[in-house]
């Protein structure tokens, strides 16, 4: 199978995966407890009280409250494929203007602490397998049992608590400073701001790939053509970054399934906790705000950046490995 | 000079140092291997055959160690050098193929990628070269329409293939010496006969040295001019090939060749050897065959027999000659 | 470093079954031994709480105007804000923990095993299916959900009980183990043993129950072993954020309301999350004993 019908064949199974998702979503809305409905019940709006008659009429048009269940899913789904998510009461805005606001601090979080998981899991995961047995490498499985069970929200505490609060070296909320920014520069208060959130964020997938990596490290420095390599006269940093480390960083985009699981449930915590004003810190405000068009609009838009980040993953593991158009 | 003799190996001792203890898998090898000829190493599965080829080329995989021993290359003991040096012996002087051509190359890289990225290692050549020599290579070991194939991975071609390209790889320096590990155990019959003859071939082309590892004694038979038997990481015995499947001296040998059915010979039942494959962690004391040896006598159990020469370049280990 | 392990021999002289040997192993390993211990006092502090504490979860200084006590001799780890005894509050937080654990796996569990084993030994359509659901799964962004629900629910008035969370997590964690089982069904089916019992006539039931089921269980077993403590995490988190009934003695309930004064008053904080992270700890430490002992990595 060529590359080609290979993408093609895995955006064929996104697309129904998709619909499949908001369906869920808008199912289990409308069977226990469509969230609208509570929001127009107890009529809810940015000007605190009553609904005004525009916005209910509008939002009686979104969400089609007075047709049947299926209808209505439709009439949701094309609006959300145009852009339009609804009207948030609690904020008096568009929807998608709202997360299009907060967006990019999420990916520029995520995008900065998976660089870092890399860079750090990478070094550590390689020389722990070619080290097996030794002292550096009982103290890397060490730390990837701490990892994995140091609570991520708990070690954010502690780090606030120290840096924050006894050294004050770091800023304990937001994106920017509110006042003044770090030595009048916008750029680097920005910067002194993404330490700690970046770090935390970093943590979350941290032990997993570190895990991973070594294993598969461990498993390929024992297969056959890397012996032949080095039978060959390769010498080992070559063999190691270029043959090795190729192959065993495959699981891991092929299996970017756990990572972006834990990036979900870790952003919307750790944003939470830094104030970081990123979608998972909407996410979490707007239940908490009963801000629904909001809630299901950010479900939606996880979706589609899951979604993508799959296919992404799909077609990075087709190019490193091509025997997967195989079949 | 046919009789000179490129590799010597002395009393090479490897152990690897595992969670269930210390497995003793070579324990004392001795054997050498004269310019341009082919020599047989036989021997069971742990009998250390392949890890010997893997200390020549001092490759041992972790928690394996040389312990002592010399492996003299052309007059220079290689234990002794040290990493770098190594690096322009492996695959330039001494090159090496394995059993499984299916996991022997790269699955995640052209064939034309392996074949240039050897070949760019012990020559300065650039890329667009380095290509042009690895259709030449593939064309040279027979493989059609090399052009074309050198964009092919190799899983997308047929075993014998593979093999061939795993020769032509190792082959891409010209090395004097080339150590086959099993190279034909993993294939097809017919595909057999035609590795092995172009394994002639190129002995013939190239002047090459040839140590072929193999349980089969067919293979063996076939290829080798001369043929050293090892056992639970000893040598047993050394011989020319004709004399060791005539005249063999040493139990062990006589056993496993009288042990492999021959068409047209009739018995009553297969012929084998009585008792277990020895344990490596534990192996029995004196010689290693006694267990399982007929002619067995006290002093098999208490003492090591040394590699005594019957004459005519026959070495035995067996407390029966002396 | 070097660790004892019975020799080919030695395991024939004792006559020692598969699953001896595994329990042998395990008892050696110290770690797993500590993560034992852990859990173990985790069990103790649930089991035990009313005995060790001399107050009940509704003391309170509040009253008395005592709030945000840093530890002292009555109050080992102070008091938090709401005037609560937090050392109370801690070690009753062990019982919810657990609780909310063992109900999440075993919900897991049931269904991985179920899932994977009809779609590894099935096959064909079946499978195809099965598999793209847990695919899809997968990738649906499960915690958002549950979050979600919990608070649509929650407004409705089915209340925010923690086994409803439990529950939601259970349901949704079973994917990834899923996949695992089928893939070691699959692994097992595929292996000429069992070819041979079909062509003996065995029932397709005993060759289940009795070949396939044991090579199958220890490393499900294992996995949820992990996922306990993963799990265990998840729920705090959840009502770390504040969802769920805040009413509820949770340590990740109690931490959420220690962050006003997370610096001032650092006790709030710092040991329900201790307490949590001894648990989780202790839950993968078993994991690895567990799974070290069922498939000892010789070194050859």
């Amino acid at each position: 199978m060529s590359f080609r019908r290979f993408i093609f064949k895995r955006i064929m199974f996104l697309i129904p995966t998709f619909i499949g998702v908001t369906a869920a979503i808008f199912i289990v809305m409308n069977v226990v407890g469509n969230p609208i409905a509570i929001l127009l019940q107890r009529g809810h709006s940015a000007y605190g009280g009553y609904l005004y008659p525009e916005q209910f009429e509008r939002m009686k048009q979104l969400y089609g409250l007075d047709k049947p269940v299926w209808e209505r899913y439709f009439i949701w789904l094309f609006n959300i494929l145009h852009g339009e998510f609804g009207f948030s009461f609690f904020q008096g805005r568009d929807v998608l203007g709202i997360i299009l606001d907060y967006l990019p601090f999420t990916l520029e979080l995520q995008v900065l602490a998976l660089i870092e998981t890399l860079m750090i899991a990478i070094p550590m995961g390689v020389y722990a397998a070619l080290n097996q047995y030794s002292k550096v490498d009982f103290g890397f499985l060490f730390l990837v049992l701490l990892g994995a069970s140091l609570p991520f929200f708990w070690f954010a505490l502690l780090l606030l608590i120290l840096f924050s609060g006894y050294l004050g070296w770091l800023p304990s909320f937001g994106a920017f400073s509110l006042d003044n920014y770090l030595f009048g520069n916008v750029v680097l208060d920005h910067l002194w701001h993404l330490i700690l959130p970046v770090n935390v964020m970093c943590f979350v997938s941290l032990a997993y790939v570190m895990r991973v990596i070594r294993e598969n490290m461990l498993e390929i420095i024992k297969e056959d053509y890397i012996i032949a390599l080095k039978a060959l006269g390769l010498k080992n940093r070559v063999i190691i970054f270029k043959h090795a480390l190729r192959a065993a960083i495959l699981p891991i985009v092929a299996q970017l399934g756990p990572i972006l699981g834990s990036l979900v449930i870790g952003s919307s915590v750790v944003e939470t906790i830094f104030g970081w004003p990123g979608i998972g810190f909407l996410f979490v405000k707007s239940l908490l705000n009963m801000d629904f068009p909001v809630s299901m609009g950010i479900i939606v838009i996880y979706s589609i950046i899951v979604l993508a980040g799959n296919l992404i993953s799909d077609v990075l593991h087709a190019i490193i490995d091509r025997r997967v158009t195989l079949e | 000079m046919k009789d000179e003799i490129l590799l010597n190996v002395v009393g090479l001792k490897v152990y690897f140092y595992t969670r269930a203890g210390v497995v003793r898998a070579v324990d004392g090898v001795n054997f050498n291997v004269r310019q341009k000829e082919t020599l047989g190493l036989i021997g069971e599965s742990g009998s250390g055959k392949s890890v010997t080829c893997l200390s020549i080329l001092r490759i041992v995989p972790n928690p394996g160690k040389i312990i002592s021993g010399k492996i003299l290359y052309k007059g220079e003991d290689l234990l002794e050098k040290d990493e770098s040096e190594m690096l322009n012996i492996r695959g330039k002087e001494i090159a090496m193929i394995f059993q499984d051509p299916a996991t022997s190359l790269d699955p995640l890289f052209t064939i034309g990628d392996q074949l240039a990225e050897v070949i760019r290692l012990h020559r300065k050549v650039d890329k667009k070269e380095a290509e042009k020599l690895a259709i030449e290579l593939l064309q040279t070991v027979g493989i059609p329409d090399a052009e074309s194939k050198i964009r092919n991975y190799p899983w997308e071609l047929s075993g014998g293939m593979r093999q061939r390209i795993a020769i032509a790889r190792a082959l891409a320096c010209k090395p004097r010496l080339l150590l086959a590990d099993e190279p034909t155990t993993n294939l097809d019959v017919t595909i057999q006969a035609q590795i092995l003859d172009f394994l002639k071939e190129l002995k013939e082309k190239f002047g090459m040295t040839l140590v072929l590892v193999s349980h089969d004694m067919g293979v063996v038979y076939e290829m080798a001019d001369r043929v050293a038997v090892l056992y639970a990481g000893r040598t047993c015995e050394i011989a020319d090939k004709n004399t060791i499947f005539r005249e063999a001296k040493h139990p062990y040998t006589e056993a496993l060749i009288t042990s492999v059915p021959r068409i047209g010979v009739r018995r009553e039942s297969l012929k084998v050897i009585p008792g277990e494959v020895p344990d490596l962690v534990n192996p029995p004391s004196g010689c290693r065959f006694h267990p399982r040896c007929k002619y067995a006598e006290p002093i098999c159990r208490k003492e090591q027999p040394p590699l005594i020469d019957l004459g005519g370049g026959h070495l035995v280990a067996c407390h029966l000659y002396k | 470093m070097r660790f004892s392990l019975f020799s080919k021999k030695e395991k024939r002289q004792k006559g020692l079954g598969r699953w001896e040997l595994a329990w042998l192993r395990f008892k050696e390993n110290k770690f797993a031994l500590t993560g034992c211990f852990l859990v173990g006092i985790q069990c103790f502090f649930a089991i035990f709480a009313p005995i060790i504490t001399p107050y009940s979860l509704d003391s309170e200084w509040y009253t008395q105007g005592l709030i945000n006590v840093p530890p002292s001799l009555e109050h080992p780890f102070g008091i938090d804000k709401l005037g609560r005894d937090v050392f109370t509050w801690t070690i009753y937080g062990a019982r919810t923990a657990l609780y909310v654990g063992l109900l999440s796996t075993a919900i897991t569990f049931a269904i991985a095993l179920l899932v994977g084993l009809v779609s590894g030994y099935l096959g064909g359509l079946v499978d195809e299916i099965l598999m793209r659901f847990t695919d899809a799964l997968m990738i649906f962004p499960s915690y958002l959900f549950i979050l979600l629900l919990i608070k649509i629910l929650g407004e409705l008035a089915y209340g925010f009980s923690i086994t409803f969370i439990a529950i939601l997590i259970g349901l949704f964690g079973w994917p990834g183990d899923a996949r695992i089982v089928r893939g070691q069904v699959k692994m097992l089916k595929g292996m000429d043993f069992v070819e041979g019992c079909i062509a003996l006539g065995v029932s397709q039931t005993r060759i289940i129950f009795k070949h396939i089921l044991p090579g199958v269980i220890p490393i499900l077993v294992v996995s949820n072993m992990t996922g306990i403590g993963w799990r265990i995490m998840e729920v705090a988190s959840i009502t770390f954020l504040g969802f769920g009934d805040p009413t509820i003695c949770d340590w990740g309930a109690m931490m959420n309301l220690g962050r006003d004064v997370l610096i001032s008053a650092w006790w709030q904080t710092v040991f329900p999350g201790f307490f949590l992270f001894l648990t989780v700890l202790g839950f993968n430490m078993i994991a690895d004993g567990l799974a070290d002992a069922l498939n000892p990595r010789l070194v050859r």
